[in-house]
């Protein structure tokens, strides 16, 4: 008989069991990456030496990973409005590279990288949860409701009223009194409907006056809870705005969107195809109406390619700024009076007004100015750019009506809102 | 850079969010190679993923805060609601 088979080995001689059930040295050696990981991890550790801290290793490096490939969708989503694989090569590797940093160097920042991530992934449902519920109990407080309620406990103290009057009203008779003396009849029922009646009517009257405080209440609570919202979500669009556009490397970024932004966009617009068009059409003003980005020009760069935009965009001025700012003002000035010239001959004030509303958000009267000068001057060049193509329209374009549609859009980006006689 | 971005990630971490934001303006005086600037593009992204969290978590909580007083006025409500109820049943008794 083997002993030896059944003698507890001592604690410190046990294999790590647990750890190679669940994790091999050699498996996670196979994880394309993990190799460099850990090297970087553990400059001077040897893998197979403590498998419990390579098992260590290679869960960070998985929550790399993970957190990188999150990361990338949230910059990307946040870069380009939209979540549809924008990023350069250049830029995926600086996220994998910061990820992996954060690892290595801090893993309590990747930690609170994740939990960034999660709160950001997580909100906009719990956001949803929570407006509908909040939608739901304004529905309940609305003023025709209570007044409906108040109606029905007016109208139920009424009729009390009535039944105490008629009490109040009844002539006793002789046998009435007779057998009131005797301890019944009608004189002493009478009297306790009347009690009853009285404790009913100041109950409603008091719950006619609840109501009445509660119709009061209720729309205030509605109104500085609606007020509040709107004020935050406003601060959401303006923080993100003012973390893409306040600084150049922002700027860079804003302008890539921007010539991304055109080229997608125009390329669709003109198409031949009617489907893709209207989709073209429908996310344009998806995004005139609410999107963050601004700047998007229908038809701005039908003349323009990739290389032009460039040349147009670096060669004007001196100093890189003023290279930059000349640059964006030929470019927005040519895409004016294209859109304007685009517009059919027979173009209704719609048609007018949708060109318009693309103007105001670039003069920064609704989502933040085109992002090379502040809102006054930017709507001020806007405007002279249109002053001046009305004038050449003069000789331009004689009788073609072009010259009306810069006097439309020139009134309604100085007078908004309809002009009547 | 690397050490950039480990003072940037300590100034997001302590909430100091401002100061983060000074230190991606700086950043971009500088002049940045490509790989620079897309490093700088993702701490636009942590800066970014950091304010809309503050700012969906304030919506948050002023969302809950007015569920919460909507709710107190609708407790006052179905108590009320009961009272018409009994008030009712004792109006058809008395009659």
């Amino acid at each position: 008989m083997d002993t030896q088979a059944h003698t507890p080995q001592p604690e410190a001689e046990r294999p790590p069991a647990a750890i190679e059930q669940v994790f091999s040295v050699e498996e996670a050696l196979d994880a394309r990456g993990f190799q460099a990981f850990y090297d970087k991890a553990r400059p001077d550790g040897n893998v197979f030496d403590n498998p419990r801290d390579t098992q260590k290793v290679f869960e960070l490096f998985e929550a790399k990973s993970k957190a990188a490939r999150r990361l990338e969708v949230s910059m990307n989503a946040m870069l380009s409005g939209r979540n549809k694989g924008r990023l350069s090569a250049e830029e995926r590797r600086a996220c994998q590279t910061h990820v992996e940093n954060l690892a290595t160097d801090d893993p309590q920042a990747l930690l609170e990288l994740q939990n960034d991530l999660n709160a950001l992934e997580s909100h906009p449902a719990e956001i949803a949860r929570k407006e509908a519920e909040f939608l739901a109990l304004r529905e309940e407080h609305k003023p025709e409701k209570l007044l409906s309620a108040k109606a029905k406990l007016e109208a139920k103290r009424a009729e009390l009223e009535r039944i105490n009057e008629e009490i109040l009203a009844t002539e006793y008779g002789l046998i009435d009194r007779a057998l009131a003396f005797i301890g019944g009849g009608k004189k002493e029922e009478d009297k306790e409907k009347q009690k009853a009646t009285k404790a009913q009517w100041v109950q409603i009257t008091a719950d006619i006056n609840a109501l009445e405080q509660r119709m009061t209440e209720a729309p205030q609570v509605v109104a500085t809870a609606e007020a509040e919202l709107r004020k935050i979500k406003g601060e959401l669009a303006s923080a993100q705005e003012k973390v893409f556009q306040d600084h150049d490397v922002a700027k860079k970024v804003h302008e890539r969107l921007l010539k991304d932004n055109l080229v997608e966009l125009t390329g669709a617009l003109t198409s031949t195809d009617l489907a893709k068009r209207q989709k073209a059409t429908k996310k344009l003003r998806e995004e005139s109406e609410g999107g963050y980005l601004s700047g998007e020009i229908e038809g701005i760069e039908t003349s323009l390619d990739e290389g032009a935009y460039e040349k147009i965009m670096w060669e004007g001025g001196t100093t890189a700024e003023g290279k930059r700012i000349v640059g964006m003002k030929q470019l927005f000035e040519e895409g004016i009076k294209k859109v304007v010239e685009s517009l059919p001959e027979d173009a209704g004030q719609s048609r007018v007004l949708r060109a318009y509303r693309t103007f105001m958000r670039m003069s920064g009267a609704e989502h933040g100015s085109v992002g090379f000068m502040d809102e006054a001057e930017s709507k001020a060049f806007i405007l002279e750019t249109l002053e001046q193509a009305e004038e050449e329209a003069k000789t331009k374009h004689a009788g073609t009506g072009r010259r009306i549609y810069y006097q439309s859009l020139i009134r309604h980006l100085k007078h908004p809102g309809p002009i009547t006689v | 850079m690397t050490d950039i971005l480990t003072q940037f990630e300590g100034l997001l971490k302590a909430g100091k969010i401002e100061e983060a934001k000074a230190m991606l303006g700086k950043l971009a005086e500088r002049k940045l190679t490509p790989e620079e600037e897309a490093e700088a593009k993702v701490l636009q992204t942590r800066l970014s993923i950091k304010l809309t969290n503050a700012i969906n978590k304030a919506y948050l909580e002023t969302l809950d805060a007015s569920i919460e007083k909507l709710k107190t006025l609708n407790t006052i409500g179905r108590a009320f609601d009961e009272k018409v109820k009994l008030a009712e049943a004792r109006s058809a008794l008395a009659q």
